[in-house]
């Protein structure tokens, strides 16, 4: 009877007994994770779940990836197969005006040179000595777009998942923090107090039904493989300006981006095991995602500079930062820097624009890493 | 090919393969803003829409 007693107190005791050093280290970042979130207002409808996935992954025996078990069913169903991203994207899309951008269509090319980070960054992680895939997945860091990161690394990268999901998300929280001092160190006092123009015409609520449509055939032909990424975000942007789908749109942005968001953070916590995260490599990982990000913030603004000569002082090159995908936060920062320089300087609606733009970008930036890497026959 | 090839090819068509799919969006657009101008009437539909909503 005694016996029997002491084993079962043993069994009690079995999770204590097992966890390890490093296990133990994996639980204090997730309440890092946590910490952030919750009293730091860092993407908390991300870190959250992670957090807490973080956690629970890392409680020995209690079988959360094992096969079968229910973190391993969250990421065999949404994330492996990338079903969880392209549904975020509907989300997104229904969240998204495209509007700033359709009254200033140029101001979208600072969307593609807020990408150029992303490239220099999968250069820079090669020359590391990480292999194509790893560093595409990487550079990716660089689109400052978790859903296209999960994307790509799921595809090419799995075993990165985690670190660069982590990167992808905290780095897009401290937008405000990392992108004012670069943006300063680029530009003039005279570039930062330049005015941009509103024009006053709006744009045809035709022209914004027609918009998601062209531009998912068009990037969809040349890059075929962004298809899932591109398709969904502009489904979701065509079911809000189409207006006839009012319920759709509604369940787009809350219900279906709410559930599918909590699931994809559970299942990224899921992917931060002991064993696989706490490495080297983890750390030169987040060292390159910060780069990426600054790499952007430069493209981003040595383009807006160019855009400002080319059109006779007419673009504040500050706005060149909000080409970036972090959507709407980047817009903010734009505007925030502007007024410090000038109280009555209003560049949002045009940061807005090439934050939206932004958002193409990175998409368009994915498919071509996508269809590029599948016709040399590497993926 | 080795992989600092392959790296710098995706780097090059990457980076010039996004500002031409940009470029040609900002094309579209512009055309389609003739095709389609924005009308006053419209802007009146528009706001009719959303205050029978």
């Amino acid at each position: 009877m005694l016996e029997l007693i002491q084993t079962g107190l043993g069994g009690l005791l079995m999770g204590l007994g097992a966890l390890t050093l490093s296990q133990c280290i994996m639980i204090i970042l997730g309440c890092v994770l946590l910490y952030l979130g919750i009293k730091k207002d860092c993407e908390p409808l991300l870190l959250v779940p992670i957090g807490f996935g973080a956690i629970l992954v890392n409680i020995p025996l209690g079988g959360m990836m094992a096969d079968g078990g229910l973190f391993k069913e969250f990421y065999n169903m949404g994330v492996i197969n990338e079903v969880f991203p392209c549904l975020i994207f509907v989300g997104i899309g229904a969240m998204t005006d495209f509007s700033p951008l359709l009254e200033n269509p140029k101001i979208l090319l600072l969307g593609a040179a807020g990408q150029f980070g992303i490239f220099l960054t999968l250069m820079l992680a090669l020359l590391l000595g990480f292999d194509l895939m790893d560093a595409t997945a990487i550079g990716i860091i660089g689109a400052c777009d978790g859903p296209t990161s999960i994307y790509v690394t799921s595809k090419y990268a799995p075993h990165l998942l985690g670190a660069v999901s982590v990167a992808a998300y905290s780095y897009m929280a401290l937008v405000p923090i990392i992108q004012p001092p670069i943006m300063r160190l680029l530009t003039t006092k005279k570039e930062k107090v330049i005015r941009m123009e509103y024009p006053e015409r709006s744009v045809s609520p035709t022209l914004k039904i027609v918009f998601p449509i062209a531009v998912t055939v068009l990037t969809c032909l040349l890059a075929p493989m962004g298809t899932p990424l591109m398709g969904t975000l502009m489904l979701g942007n065509l079911m809000k300006d189409c207006g006839v789908v009012s319920r759709l749109t509604k369940s787009a942005e809350n219900e279906l981006a709410n559930i599918v968001t909590l699931l994809l953070g559970l299942s990224i916590g899921a992917t931060m095991e002991a064993g696989a995260f706490l490495k080297g490599q983890t750390i030169l990982i987040l060292c390159l995602g910060f780069v990426a990000i600054c790499l952007d913030t430069v493209a981003g603004v040595l383009f807006g500079k160019l855009m400002c000569v080319l059109s006779k002082g007419k673009v504040n090159p500050l706005v060149g930062a909000a080409g970036i995908s972090a959507y709407p936060m980047a817009a903010r920062v734009v505007q925030l820097e502007g007024r410090r320089w000038d109280p009555n300087n209003w560049l949002l609606m045009h940061a807005m624009g090439a934050n939206t733009g932004g958002q193409v970008g990175s998409i368009m930036a994915a498919a071509i890493i996508l269809s590029v890497l599948k016709g040399m026959g590497v993926a | 090919m080795d992989k600092i090839t392959y790296g710098a090819v995706i780097t090059v068509v990457g980076m010039g393969g996004t500002l031409l799919g940009l470029y040609l969006i900002v094309c579209f657009v512009q055309l389609a803003k003739r095709v389609f101008p924005y009308r006053e009437a419209e802007k009146n539909d528009e706001r009719g829409s959303s205050c029978s909503n």
